[in-house]
């Protein structure tokens, strides 16, 4: 199994007026997480994906813990598996952490969707795309 | 009691696909609670920030995003209290708008004082009170 990780450092853009990240901050990184998973684990950019092929994978689900206050300045390495693979749904497992400490933990269900003009639609992951999940499919060998 | 508010989606708020993207969710449902702060508790943001330096940071958040919002469209947002602790509070916010309901969170926050490494401390007495009305039987 992989897990596919990445760093963001907390910047200015990410703080409130206590210094520490603001949590609407903390999911734009998990987008921006999300993001780079699908160009370097996925190997498809989001501009392939949205928009040339018109498909998207909007989130219907999401428990997310803050665990520990992130300040600016801090690297944040954040690791993603996928923790549960579904037809056309995954749940992805996405952590934090910082100085040997974890900063949070989220799971989310996201949905593969086709788009058309009056919305969307949800559709099964094409088997190439399958498969390069299932190599983050949390347990797989 | 519960508080109320309605808040229209803007441009600002939208992504390619012309749906509300989800972190400027999760800044409304933080607009949410900051409003009821200042207009249902009379404990604004601004003196706890600026002379009390202490805050309301969120602890765990769930969030079920059941039908997407476009640009236009009008939520409004119902706040209920559902548990009061020593030093947290739990609330439920869902959104809708006209029959449809767009998300339903319930989110965790607990009390901090900000200068000290956001230690968490006891609910105030004086706010623990107003918030009592608005705890959910």
């Amino acid at each position: 199994m992989a897990v596919f990780e990445t760093d963001i450092q907390v910047g200015f853009e990410h703080t409130d007026v206590a210094g520490v990240v603001f949590y609407p901050r903390y999911f734009e990184m998990l987008s921006r997480v999300t993001e780079r998973w699908f160009q370097q684990g996925l190997n498809i950019t989001y501009r392939q994906f949205h928009q040339v092929e018109r498909r998207g994978i909007p989130l219907v689900e999401v428990h997310c813990r803050f665990t520990r206050p992130s300040f600016l300045s801090d690297v944040l390495n954040f690791r993603l598996a996928v923790a549960k693979l579904g037809r056309s749904s995954a749940t992805l497992h996405i952590e934090a952490h910082c100085n040997g400490e974890q900063r949070l933990a989220a799971d989310m269900v996201v949905v593969h969707t086709e788009t058309h003009q009056d919305g969307m639609t949800s559709k099964a992951f094409p088997p190439d795309m399958a498969a390069r999940m299932r190599e983050f499919v949390v347990g797989a060998t | 009691m519960n508080f109320s508010v309605e808040y229209l989606i803007r441009f600002q708020h939208c992504d390619p696909a012309g749906i509300v993207f989800y972190p400027r969710y999760y800044e409304m449902l933080n607009q949410v609670v900051e409003d009821w702060f200042a207009e249902g508790l009379d404990w604004s943001w601004a003196d706890m920030a600026r002379q009390r330096s202490e805050g309301v940071p969120l602890v765990t958040a769930r969030c079920d995003f059941l039908e997407s919002s476009q640009i236009g469209d009008r939520v409004t947002f119902t706040l209920d209290l559902t548990h009061i602790g020593r030093k947290s509070f739990s609330l439920t916010i869902t959104g809708t708008c006209g029959d449809s309901t767009r998300l339903r969170a319930e989110m965790v926050l607990v009390y901090v004082h900000t200068t000290d490494k956001m230690r968490a401390i006891p609910l105030p007495g004086e706010l623990r009170a107003r918030m009592q009305p608005y705890l959910k039987q």
